[in-house]
């Protein structure tokens, strides 16, 4: 009864006019993003931080939150309509949306796709509730060896997860780590890795790292291309709805999606690219006729569209209840969160119950205004790909330096902007992965007070880790994932995230 | 010619050195009481491994498709000019103040290299200069330099 209680309080919340509003603001925003191709949610949410700054904390996180799960609404359009996905977690539903478009069903495939994510969006949000509780007791229990043992393991699993090479992506983690140490250390006071400058005593922000690296090198790579955006028609709002035949054969893609892609947005490093694809997999093995795939079905539309939207509401719950990030876009919330004094993880539903509570119903009515966003506005939407990207793209530039500058008011975050864009994009030419970098920036220095602590209670002695059975478990499954080159079954997982990668490409 | 990988396994070979050579400098402290280098130093010599393992595996797999780095002569022009634009927004940022930097900024970008088109660039550098500052400076209250035209 807790539980409905609460919710029912976090109905109050949202319901208020001014988060209301900005719930509004959030999802359109999203749906704008997810429509665009050549900026994701990531850079979305760092972009838009600063404007947060005046907002009450809880109107700031509904907002932020609404781009998270309305950029998978609006993904899948370009997606079935242009050939051209509108960011990452919508690029297998280019193999059969548009398919299903050329041969004029683009309705049907839009329509199942807004529908699936309705749906899995809502009973997302009904397993976040449900979990969350019962998740934060069970962290309270966490000592420092544990949350060492969870995060050792979420990124080794960002690793196993992203693309290419996995030592590279290890690289990535020791790179973040020490990009994180850069400054004055919490303990000793003493500056670390400033090179002797004094501007670096503050430490690298957050906002430069995630704006440079998915922000300014997205850019570098969109303008070597040049997207073809040929856009097909959709005949007027009946046209969208699916015929009894589809939703028979959505019924079972939609429910797999949902459960799979929620319990993949838990996971630390899952998140909702991967959850596309795992479904695409699982339902053209079940499928009776596989061969279909690839050649406009439409259980390729509905299963991997519910399945993103599961796990956008998935992983809010190893960000709210552990403090962890799941994934990158995760990061870009938790840093937003920082900013505004909440910091997530087991007491955050305690100390914050309004934002919890208020934030989790704001994405029952967010769903809810993404449909209606979605369905009778296509064509508004279709027709903002219009727009060339010689005019987007400055835009999108001069948001990225002026949120890299408001959030600390320092010119050097500016240069730094520019260096990580710089390196991102280099990064991509030379196959390494910016997620593993950015999360470990953002644990490290958790990562580091949880292994100094542990080392300094235990004077020195390496043994808990192994004796308490949490940490044991994750410090034993991380290993599991460093020696996964040697395991047949994970790497065909990691084969299934590296063909994600090319196709995302 | 050797191959991308071997270029950037050397490259955060020599990233690495500096994280260890940094890290040294620092109190490092025991198992017991961990100082301020400790765990630096075990990033640094983390990634110095990793960076020799992407190494040797380059030089081992010396050929093959894929390995060379290629970006056309026109991209690199574009790019050379959104970057250098970038940089001069940056160094000058807080001398010219807000509007005037993103003003030239945005004009440069939206001209794109193209040498006579002047008008076009001109008026929506403008309209956008004045909406941002307008959303940021007026609307947000950021505070954003004012530079030598004290706006």
């Amino acid at each position: 009864m807790d539980i409905f209680y609460n919710l029912l309080q976090g109905f109050q919340v949202s319901l208020q006019p001014y988060n209301l509003f900005y719930c509004f603001i959030g999802v359109f925003m999203g749906t704008l993003i997810g429509v665009l191709p050549g900026l994701g949610p990531t850079a979305t949410i760092s972009i838009l931080i600063p404007f947060t700054m005046g907002m009450t904390p809880v109107a700031a996180i509904i907002m932020l939150a609404g781009i998270f799960y309305g950029a998978m609404y609006g993904g899948s359009t370009t997606s079935i309509l242009v050939n051209v996905p509108g960011e990452a977690a919508s690029v297998i539903t280019c193999l059969d949306g548009y398919q299903m478009a050329l041969q004029g069903r683009a309705g049907p495939a839009l329509g199942i796709a807004a529908f699936g994510s309705f749906i899995a969006g809502s009973v997302g949000v009904m397993g976040l509730v449900l979990l969350s509780s019962p998740m934060a007791k069970f962290a309270l229990k966490f000592g420092p060896p544990e949350y060492f043992g969870v995060m050792f393991l979420g990124l080794t699993l960002v690793c196993l997860l992203s693309r290419g090479s996995l030592i590279k992506a290890f690289l990535m983690v020791f790179l973040g780590l020490a990009l994180a140490y850069v400054g004055m250390d919490s303990v000793s006071g003493e500056a670390r890795l400033t090179l002797g400058s004094f501007m670096l005593w503050d430490g690298i922000g957050l906002m430069p790292i995630i704006m440079g690296l998915f922000g300014v090198a997205e850019v570098f790579l969109s303008i070597e291309t040049t997207f073809s955006r040929e856009v097909l028609k959709v005949k007027g709002l009946k046209a969208l709805l699916p015929t009894r035949q589809d939703w028979g054969d959505s019924a079972g893609p939609i429910f797999r999606g949902t459960i799979l892609g929620f319990l993949l947005g838990v996971l630390p490093g899952g998140g909702t690219v991967l959850s596309t694809f795992s479904s695409y997999a699982l339902e053209k093995r079940l499928s009776k006729h596989p061969e279909r795939f690839g050649q406009g079905t439409i259980e390729g539309v509905a299963g991997p569209e519910t399945a993103n939207n599961a796990a956008s509401s998935g992983s809010f719950i190893t960000l709210f209840t552990l403090g962890i990030p799941p994934n990158v876009i995760m990061g870009a919330l938790l840093g937003a969160m920082m900013i505004h004094g909440i910091q997530p993880g087991p007491l955050f539903l305690k100390e914050h119950p309004q934002v919890f509570w208020g934030v989790i119903a704001s994405m029952y009515l967010g769903n809810v205004m993404l449909l209606l966003l979605n369905l009778p506005f296509i064509g508004l939407w279709v027709r903002l790909l219009r727009v060339p990207y010689r005019i987007l793209f400055p835009l999108i530039l001069l948001f990225t330096l002026i949120g890299a500058y408001t959030v600390r008011n320092k010119p050097l975050d500016l240069i730094l902007l520019l260096i990580f864009g710089l390196l991102g994009y280099l990064m991509k030419k030379f196959d390494y992965e910016p997620a593993p970098l950015v999360l470990a920036f953002l644990l490290g220095d958790q990562v580091e007070m949880a292994l100094r602590q542990s080392l300094i209670i235990f004077d020195g002695n390496f043994e808990p880790f192994l004796s308490h059975p949490i940490a044991a478990a994750m410090i034993a499954c991380g290993l599991v994932v460093l020696l996964s080159p040697l395991l047949p079954g994970l790497r065909r997982g990691k084969k299934i995230a590296d063909e994600a990668a090319k196709l995302e490409d | 010619m050797k191959s991308k990988e071997f270029i950037s396994g050397t490259f955060w070979f020599l990233v690495a050195l500096i994280i260890i050579w940094q890290a040294l400098d620092l109190k490092l402290g025991n198992y017991r009481s961990p100082g301020p280098g400790f765990i630096p130093l075990g990033v640094g010599l983390g990634m110095a491994l990793l960076s020799l393992v992407v190494m040797g595996r380059a030089t081992i797999f010396a050929s093959g498709p894929g390995l060379t780095v290629k970006v056309s002569w026109n991209a690199f022009k574009k790019l050379a000019l959104v970057i250098g634009v970038m940089l001069l927004y940056a160094l000058f940022f807080q001398f010219l103040g807000f509007p005037l930097t993103t003003f030239l900024l945005l004009m440069f970008l939206f001209k794109g290299g193209e040498p006579r088109v002047w008008l076009k660039p001109i008026l929506l550098a403008g309209a956008a200069t004045v909406f941002t500052y307008f959303l940021f400076s007026v609307l947000l209250s950021c505070e954003l330099p004012r530079g030598i035209l004290g706006i």
